[in-house]
């Protein structure tokens, strides 16, 4: 049901006016299958995929755009799992923020795709790093709402909703403790009768809407929408960082049978067996190695690679609104830390579009997937490197943006005359000097 | 007073080192005391560090690795001699091993000096940051000159020794930002101490953290109190430095007086001149207007970064480096002429208002006009990889067509940091006589791919990736049922195959 989802509503965004494109002779990464050396890939009128192999395999018809890519690095557009992009403008302005889903506590009902703003100047600054597909995250409360995939595709909008619902996020630990005033072990006996109540709901929903049903933990609404995540459908973010809570998490997704995908993960890597028995992915920053509080105290940054080594699933996120593009440097401290390379590229792109049910249509370049590709002047997780061609749905988009726009300005110093001099008088010279030898 | 400074500074410099080769010295040294300006008053007050700190100084010799040197050379193959804690010798052509002198082949291998952070929280910002260690803002007054951020420095921090995996030797610790005059900061070197005082850097000038912008006025203004604009924080600041002048010309003239007083062979000692008032806070103001403190402002934007240049003429001081000053690329040229430092992220952005015009070509653009770039941390995370953070900015730049090279990128993170902390005359390049602040990298720094694999501070071997170091901070012992490496254990496997 969610794939049928998926691909009508990417069915619905498909632009038109893509062009037929060959990108030829460089080092594909299909990410799904072998590393093409001197591959080709042909993109389809409808943005899609249509075929990727070496280039002696591939027959190029003459009307198609043909791109250079020899020396060059094909990837797939990279995946982001877990961003705030598009709902805040700048943090500290409260107008331009919009990531909360609160005041309540059970936000189940919250889209954050309704508050994306898809014109947001801080989208194609992002496009920088190569990355394609977002998945935006509401914050607030204990049920904080449900995830958006978003892709940077655009010129007069800089994004669009690829699929509103991928997720429903959830916090256990601390932090939800603490919104609800109580302790951790509080939390799951709330979200217990919670999702009890949301299975009350779907069996009485008219007595209740007749007021001849007892109480309920949470507004119908949310209860409601709780429903798409029974029997394994709409996988559930638990934000967790310590192994205890990853373990509470388990228990209770597979005591509800909804589908759990644990975000943060910091001590993960000390129940990795356990995730990796019940193919549980895990989104994480390999950045975050320290005992930043008491659920991260076993933080470390082969955290991903330790839990790759287990068959886990690893999903690397930068957890960010405004340096998404910084995706690529976490998945190459996360190669520094032990991952191994295809595992890390995996990790922005295959591993999050498959956890977020986009696996069938993103992620990797196969025939059939919708033509997200980026093409790099070299590593793509190296700082030398950067984007050279960044195809969404087969459309080239625009690496153009505001930040851009004010280094154009300030490239030349236009100058306003000259600036005052330091030192006005002979002594201030010379005192100035003697403070300089007083340091030596 | 000049003389007199340097006399200390030479002292000390002296003391560090014949001290801290002593491995059995155990008493008191002197070897961590300084004395940071030369106010005559609270100069006698500072108190001695009384913690034992003794290392082992290595000798050794490091044989052909890349040395980038951080003066704009970059020798291929070379060797490198530290030995009592200095850089006894660079070359191109093989160095001899004296006698005792461990030999380490490091072929392949990146040698750059110690980074250094020019702003960084750690300890008053510890990790974990529970409230109860929230000790960087003492926001009880939008100017506290008297606050030490040594005060607040938690040697135990975690942070510390992941700093030094990443490279960094040396580092400034600085109050936070709500504060116009936050007060002083702390110039550290990443040996480990039981005390903050044990980690000072030797002989490193005092500094003053000051805060423009957004913060002060948030933090006083939604208190009902002053500032709550920025007029009012440019209010408040001359209304204080105004103040601290007046003192400083009362003690000026007392001065005066006293000696001529002390110099009339019939003098009274009831016409004995009377000591004018006197508090912390006074002293490290007029510290400030004589030019022996460091001033480092946090600061954005571009008017404003004017504004305090205006100030500090106004007052007759100078601004040793802005912080953060997502804008100074805007006025590059007035920085240059000005010689006034910029310590300034990778690619910050997006949490406030007066940080967003902050562009990737920062730094990159600074450096082409003549100024002098920093790359600052800031952040217990990006202070491990400041080479990274380095590197990006050069890379932006240099994409974006700006003239600069990676030997400007280094600079960056060393001596340019060096300068601005004072410290650019002992640390910050590889060079002769230097003290021995260096890190071997298992690939060029600027690579995402780059380790830290060695690192000495003052020639002692504080950090090797090929062991699994030992926690410094009590706080990592026997926390979990498991053992939690500091640094990954694979690492070396990291790496494009």
């Amino acid at each position: 049901m969610l794939a049928l989802l998926v691909l009508s509503i990417c069915n619905l965004f498909a632009l038109s006016a893509t062009a037929q494109v060959a990108i030829q002779g460089g080092t594909v990464h299909t990410v799904s299958g072998d590393v093409i050396e001197g591959g080709t890939v042909l993109v389809s009128a409808d943005g899609k995929i249509e075929a990727v192999g070496k280039s002696g395999a591939i027959t190029v018809p003459g009307a198609y755009k043909k791109i250079d890519a020899s020396g060059k690095i094909v990837t797939p557009g990279l995946f982001d799992a877990y961003t705030t992009i598009g709902l805040v403008e700048i943090w500290a302005v409260r107008a331009s923020r919009h990531t909360s889903s609160g005041p309540g506590h059970f936000n189940a009902s919250h889209l954050a795709a309704e508050s994306l703003n898809r014109r947001s100047a801080n989208l194609p600054i992002q496009r920088e790093g190569g990355v394609t597909d977002v998945v935006i995250i509401p914050e607030g409360g204990v049920i904080q709402g449900q995830a958006a995939h978003i892709s940077l595709a655009g010129e007069a909008v800089f994004a669009a909703t690829i699929t509103p619902s991928v997720a429903m996020v959830m916090r256990l630990g601390s932090r939800a403790a603490s919104t609800l005033g109580t302790s951790r072990g509080g939390v799951l006996a709330t979200l217990r009768q919670v999702y009890q109540d949301a299975r009350f709901y779907q069996a009485n929903k008219t007595k209740y809407n007749e007021r001849r049903s007892r109480d309920l933990s949470a507004p119908a609404g949310d209860l409601d929408a709780l429903s798409k995540t029974f029997e394994r459908g709409l996988p559930v973010m638990f934000l967790v960082d310590q192994a205890g809570d990853i373990e509470a998490a388990l228990a209770f997704a597979k005591a509800q049978d909804i589908a759990p995908v644990i975000v943060g993960g910091a001590e993960a890597w000390m129940v990795r067996d356990q995730l990796a028995a019940a193919k549980v992915p895990v989104i994480t920053n390999p950045l975050y190695n320290l005992p930043s509080d008491f659920e991260e105290l076993g933080s470390r940054a082969d955290n991903a690679a330790l839990l790759a080594q287990a068959g886990v699933p690893v999903i690397l996120s930068t957890f960010e609104s405004h340096n998404v593009r910084k995706l690529r440097q976490i998945a190459g401290n996360a190669v520094r830390a032990g991952l191994d390379y295809d595992s890390a590229l995996r990790a922005i792109t295959l591993e999050p579009a498959t956890a977020m049910g986009a696996g069938a249509t993103h992620g990797s370049l196969e025939k059939g997937k919708v033509a997200n590709i980026v093409i790099w002047s070299g590593d793509p997780l190296e700082f030398s490197s950067r984007v050279e061609v960044m195809m969404i749905q087969g459309k080239e988009v625009s690496l153009e943006n505001r930040q851009q726009a004010l280094f154009e300005r300030y490239k030349k110093l236009e100058r306003r005359g000259p600036p005052a001099k330091k030192a006005t008088s002979e002594e201030a010279a010379k005192d100035s000097k003697s403070k300089e030898s007083e340091r030596d | 007073m000049t003389y007199r400074l340097l006399l200390v500074l030479a002292l000390f410099t002296l003391l560090s080192c014949t001290d801290r080769n002593t491995k059995e010295d155990k008493k008191p040294t002197e070897a961590a005391i300084e004395v940071p300006d030369t106010w005559p008053v609270a100069k006698d007050r500072r108190s001695r560090d009384i913690a034992p700190t003794a290392s082992e100084v290595d000798k050794v010799l490091l044989r052909g690795a890349t040395i980038w040197t951080a003066t704009g050379e970059r020798i291929e193959g070379g060797d490198i001699l530290l030995l009592d804690g200095k850089i006894a010798s660079i070359s191109k052509q093989p160095i001899e091993a004296p006698e005792g002198v461990e030999v380490i082949d490091v072929s392949g291998k990146y040698i750059t000096p110690g980074l250094i952070d020019t702003h960084s929280h750690l300890g008053v910002y510890p990790t974990p940051n529970v409230e109860a260690h929230s000790d960087g803002n003492e926001a009880t007054s939008p100017t506290t000159p008297d606050v030490y951020a040594e005060h607040s420095v938690w040697p135990q921090d975690p942070g510390f020794q992941r700093a030094l995996a990443g490279g960094i030797t040396a580092l400034q610790i600085l109050p936070g930002s709500a504060n116009l005059i936050g007060g002083r900061s702390a110039t550290l070197q990443l040996h480990p101490g039981i005390s903050s005082a044990a980690m000072r850097f030797p002989g490193a000038p005092g500094g003053v953290k000051m805060a423009c912008g957004e913060n002060p006025k948030r933090v006083y203004g939604s208190r009902g109190g002053k500032p709550s604009t920025r007029m009012g924080n440019m209010a408040v600041w001359r209304q204080t430095f105004q103040k601290a002048a007046e003192t400083r010309d009362a003690w000026d003239d007392y001065t005066r007086k006293l000696e001529k007083w002390s110099k009339d062979p019939n003098r009274k000692e009831d016409k004995k001149p009377k000591e004018p008032s006197l508090d912390l806070g006074q002293e490290t103001l007029i510290s400030i207007l004589r030019g022996d403190l460091l001033v480092h402002v946090h600061c954005y934007r571009a008017d404003e970064m004017i504004q305090v240049l205006q100030l500090a003429d106004e007052f007759g001081f100078e601004i040793r480096s802005f912080h953060h000053a997502v804008e100074a690329y805007k006025i590059r040229d007035v920085l240059a002429e000005w010689d006034v430092s910029v310590s300034t992220w990778a690619d910050w952005w997006g949490f406030k208002i007066e940080a967003h015009d902050a562009i990737l070509q920062n730094a990159g653009l600074l450096d082409e006009a003549g100024a002098r770039a920093i790359i600052h941390s800031d952040s217990a995370i990006d202070i491990q990889r400041l080479n990274q953070e380095a590197a990006k900015a050069y890379w932006a730049a240099k994409h974006a067509g700006v003239d600069v090279t990676e030997e400007d990128a280094l600079r960056w993170i060393t001596i340019n940091a060096a300068w601005a902390l004072g410290i650019d005359n002992v640390t910050g390049t590889l060079e002769e006589g230097k003290r021995a602040d260096v890190v071997v990298w298992s690939a060029n720094p600027l690579s995402v791919y780059a380790s830290a694999e060695l690192v000495w501070v003052e020639g002692v071997r504080e950090f090797d990736a090929s062991t699994d170091p030992t926690p410094w901070s009590d706080f990592e012992a026997g926390q979990l049922p498991v053992k939690v490496p500091i640094i990954p254990q694979d690492a070396k496997k990291g790496g494009k195959q």
